[in-house]
Formats: C-alpha cells, sequence, structure tokens
C-alpha cells in the first residue's frame, strides 16, 4: 500500500472504489491495519482540539437582520436622480467652457500658424536667391529690370529667371502668408519687392545690381504697402505689417520687425529718399514688382 | 428583502438541494430562502470561521459579512454549482480581508526548530515521521493540556497551511473542494496538508524537548 494513500485513508479524502480497495486490503493485511491505526491515532493527537464549537445564540436572525440593515442603506449614488432635466443654464455652461477653451487655444494656433508661413516665406526668398545667384554666375549682374523699350519693369526679375529656366516653380513667388491672388500675364502676382539697381546719372536707364560688387546688399524682401506711385509707411502686408523677410546678396534670409535694416536707412527707398533705384552702386532700393517707376 | 427567521415556511424547503435552494433564492430573493441557507451553514461556516480567525467575535463578524456578499453576489451565482465550496470560498475571503485588516498576520510565529518552509512533501517521510513513535510526543500531556496545545499550535501555522488543514481535516473537505475555494490546485493542496502536518509533528517534538529540559 503506498504511503500516499494510507495518509488519505488516515485524512479521510479516499472516496467510492478506492475506498473499498484499501479497506479490504487492511482488512486481510494486519500490518498495513495495524500501520493505519497507528497513523490515525498520530493525527487525532496532533489535531483533535475536542473543541466542539457552537455558533452563538441568535447567530442567524442577527445576521439576516444584518443583511436587511446593510442592503436597505442608501449609497450616495442612489442619491443621483436618475433622470437629469434639460436646464439651458448646463447649455450655457457648456457652451462658456467651450468658449474659453477656444479662446485659449486659438491665439497659439495662430501664432503658430503665422510662424509656419514665415518660415515658409524665408525659404521662398532663398530659393529665389539660389535662381539670382546662378542667373548674376552666368550675367555677372542681377536680372535687369528694363531689357525692353524705356520703362522699368520691376517684375523683370521673375521673367528673367523663368527664360533662363531658373525659376520652375512661380508659386515661389507668393509669400504664403498672404492670400494668392489669381494669376495675371503669364507670371501672375509677385509679392516680393526687388532690387532695382542704380543710376549713374539721373538720366540715366537703371543699371543692375553688379555681381564683383563686395558689399552684401539686400536684394528682395516682403514688398511693402503702395499704391501705384507711392510707398505707404509701415511694414510689409504680407506678414500683418509686424515686418518683413528680407533676402541678402549674401543668400542669407533675416527677418526685420522694421523697415530700417541698417541704421535709418529705409529698406524700400534710396538714399534721396526715393522708391527708385539707388544712387551709387552700393545704394539699394527695393520695389514693388508692379510700382510705376518711372524713366528719367 | 430579508427578515427575521420564524416563518412557518422553512420546514417546506428543507427537502430541497443546496443549489435548488439557491437558485430560486437567487431568482426570487425571497427571505424565507435566504434564511434557510443561513440556518443550513450557520454551524458548519461559523466553526471554520472561529477556527480560523481564532476568535469568536471576529468570526461572527465574518459570518455576516459572508452572507451580506452571498446576498449582494447572488445574481453570479450559476445553475448547478456546488454552493458549498462557493460558500466557503466567500468566507475565507472574507476571513482573510478582515485578518487583515486586523493587522494578523500570524505566519511566521513558528518554533524555532521548524525552519523548512515548504515542510515535509514526501508522504512516505511523512507517515513514517507520524507513526515513528508509538505514544507520540504528546501522550504525556494530559488530555486538556493537549486540546490546548492542540489550539494555540493550529493558530502558530501559516495562514495558508492553516486555511488547507482547517479545510481538510475539521471541515472534512475533499482535495478537490479546497483546491475550488482556495483557487490552487489539487496538488498544491495534498502538499499544503502534508506541510501542515510535518510542521505541527516537529512543534510537538521540540515542545516535548523543551518540557523535558
Amino acid at each position: 500500500m503506498k504511503p500516499e494513500d494510507l495518509l488519505d485513508y488516515a485524512l479521510g479524502q479516499l472516496e467510492g472504489p478506492h475506498r473499498e480497495a484499501i479497506e479490504a486490503e487492511l482488512a486481510i493485511d494486519p500490518a498495513p491495519a495495524s500501520r493505519a491505526d497507528r497513523l490515525g491515532f498520530a493525527l487525532r493527537q496532533l489535531l483533535d482540539d475536542g473543541d466542539a464549537i457552537e455558533p452563538p445564540a441568535g447567530l442567524a436572525s442577527r445576521t439576516a437582520s444584518f443583511v436587511t440593515d446593510r442592503t436597505s442603506r442608501r449609497a450616495i449614488l442612489d442619491f443621483v436622480p436618475a433622470r437629469v432635466p434639460f436646464r439651458w443654464a448646463d447649455v450655457a455652461v457648456a457652451a462658456g467652457v467651450l468658449m474659453a477653451g477656444l479662446l485659449t487655444l486659438l491665439p497659439a494656433l495662430s501664432a503658430t500658424r503665422s510662424k509656419m508661413n514665415q518660415m515658409g516665406c524665408g525659404f521662398n526668398l532663398q530659393q529665389l536667391g539660389v535662381s539670382l545667384a546662378s542667373y548674376a554666375t552666368r550675367h555677372n549682374h542681377y536680372p535687369d529690370v528694363c531689357t525692353k523699350g524705356d520703362v522699368p519693369h520691376v517684375g523683370h526679375y521673375a521673367v528673367a529667371l523663368r527664360d533662363e529656366h531658373l525659376l520652375r516653380d512661380l508659386d515661389s513667388l507668393h509669400c504664403p502668408c498672404k492670400e494668392k491672388c489669381p494669376l495675371s500675364g503669364d507670371i501672375g502676382h509677385i509679392d516680393y519687392a526687388y532690387n532695382v539697381g542704380y543710376r549713374q546719372q539721373a538720366s540715366d536707364r537703371p543699371e543692375p545690381v553688379r555681381l564683383a560688387l563686395p558689399q552684401v546688399l539686400p536684394l528682395l524682401a516682403d514688398q511693402p504697402p503702395h499704391d501705384d506711385h507711392a510707398i505707404l509707411p509701415g511694414n510689409s502686408p504680407n506678414h500683418g505689417f509686424r515686418g518683413q523677410n528680407v533676402l541678402f546678396s549674401d543668400l542669407h534670409v533675416e527677418w526685420f520687425p522694421t523697415r530700417h535694416v541698417k541704421g535709418d536707412r529705409d529698406l524700400f527707398l534710396n538714399d534721396h529718399e526715393r522708391p527708385e533705384p539707388g544712387v551709387s552702386p552700393h545704394d539699394a532700393a527695393l520695389v514693388p514688382a508692379v510700382f510705376h517707376l518711372a524713366p528719367r | 428583502m430579508v427578515k427575521a427567521l420564524g416563518s412557518e415556511a422553512v420546514e417546506d424547503l428543507i427537502p430541497i438541494s443546496d443549489e435548488d435552494l439557491f437558485s430560486r433564492y437567487r431568482d426570487s430573493a425571497s427571505p424565507d430562502d435566504f434564511n434557510e441557507l443561513v440556518r443550513r451553514y450557520e454551524r458548519e461556516l461559523f466553526r471554520y470561521l472561529a477556527r480560523y480567525l481564532g476568535n469568536p467575535a471576529l468570526a461572527e463578524d465574518v459570518f455576516q459579512n459572508t452572507f451580506l456578499q452571498v446576498h449582494l453576489k447572488r445574481g453570479l451565482y450559476e445553475d448547478g454549482r456546488p454552493v458549498r465550496p462557493w460558500l466557503y470560498s466567500i468566507a475565507t475571503h472574507q476571513a482573510v480581508d478582515a485578518l487583515r485588516k486586523a493587522g494578523r498576520h500570524p505566519t511566521v510565529s513558528l518554533d524555532r526548530r521548524v525552519t523548512s518552509s515548504g515542510g515535509e512533501s514526501d508522504p512516505g517521510s511523512l507517515v513514517d515521521l507520524l507513526v515513528g513513535e508509538a505514544s507520540g510526543p504528546l501522550a504525556e500531556l494530559q488530555e486538556q493540556e493537549r486540546r490546548e496545545w492542540v489550539t494555540r499550535s493550529i493558530e502558530k501555522l501559516p495562514e495558508t497551511l492553516r486555511q488547507t488543514l482547517i479545510l481538510a481535516y475539521y471541515q472534512d473537505m475533499k482535495y478537490r473542494e479546497i483546491a475550488e475555494i482556495l483557487k490552487i490546485p489539487v496538488g498544491t493542496v495534498k502538499s499544503r496538508l502534508h506541510a501542515a502536518l510535518a510542521k505541527l509533528q516537529e512543534m510537538a517534538r521540540a515542545s516535548r524537548q523543551d518540557g523535558n529540559g
């Protein structure tokens, strides 16, 4: 007989045929029977506490009362009405919270969008700067503003770049901060003012900016507020009058919150404070693309 | 919902099995059914809790909480599922919670000579250990002293061993029922029971040696 069976038998864990088989074996073999008796005695010695524990009187009725009492208590959620009536005040509070959220969020979104557009504008100017540099390498000067006839046309720089296959994407002529205008002509609207060169004499045609100049000059910038004949005060409308991006001849782009780039010099006027070509090779004025630049 | 005992209808409920009674109680929430359930398990469940907790007052609290849980969870009962192990399972959980709240974790207060945490796992060795002495280590004690020693020693057993021993020996439960109540494999039930017996035997020997010394 296995010791495990003997132990299970002594502990009363065996049932059915298994128990009957063990009992039959114990009945015919005195050795395991004696061992089983001693095991039973040892277990009783170790485990029999003789403690006939009885439940206290009335436990069942107290339990019933306890359960009744506990289940009849109302939980805090029981006081919440099952159906909340519709109230306009709730709608107003919700709308107020929503408005407050929007008012908090919208300026941040607007500022982020403005910053992104400002960076896009700077990228446009850098693309145009690369095209202008390529043009200047071929011709030793930047595009002229007056190649056909006597009437200067500032926007001609874009035509020159396109004709030389240096301007593949016309979208780079549009500042992303500004709503796009419908295209007109074969180039369309241009948002950037261009350096219109200089005149040696008052009656001369404007000369383009030379590549050989050691001085770093502004080449392109967000164009200023203007009408057909005059530059108006204030920053470029391209960025909501907050400032303008400027491309220099060394191809770096910089944001200026004012029109006065170096000291008191206005980015969009020459040394004579006029929206005209500079009065010397070192003088620069950036003029809007569709500005009426009168010949002298 | 639930009312105190005393209904004449209780007598009519006795022939019904525990399982049928509980299914009916789940569906009807009848106070008579509830009271009959409490009456049927009052004696054995209270004995179990009193032994396990070692405190009759605490056992009464746990007994009442057990039946509160039975009432609240009656909707979870599945038809045909044995009621007794389910009830013991709830009672055991409630008892463990009560011991935890009372800050009682008597799992390390064993005699210094009982060092093995797993106890005696080989049944052959355990049987040899138990029947090795003809009269046993507690034979010299008076009957009353021996019973008090048993009560004290069982209280000193680690909680998991005590649970298993009480269910198997004092509550007459089979291994598979204990496994269901404690949510452990049958093999673990056996090894815990053997470990409990081995520890008690060693504690008995240590007690005799301390008495002689």
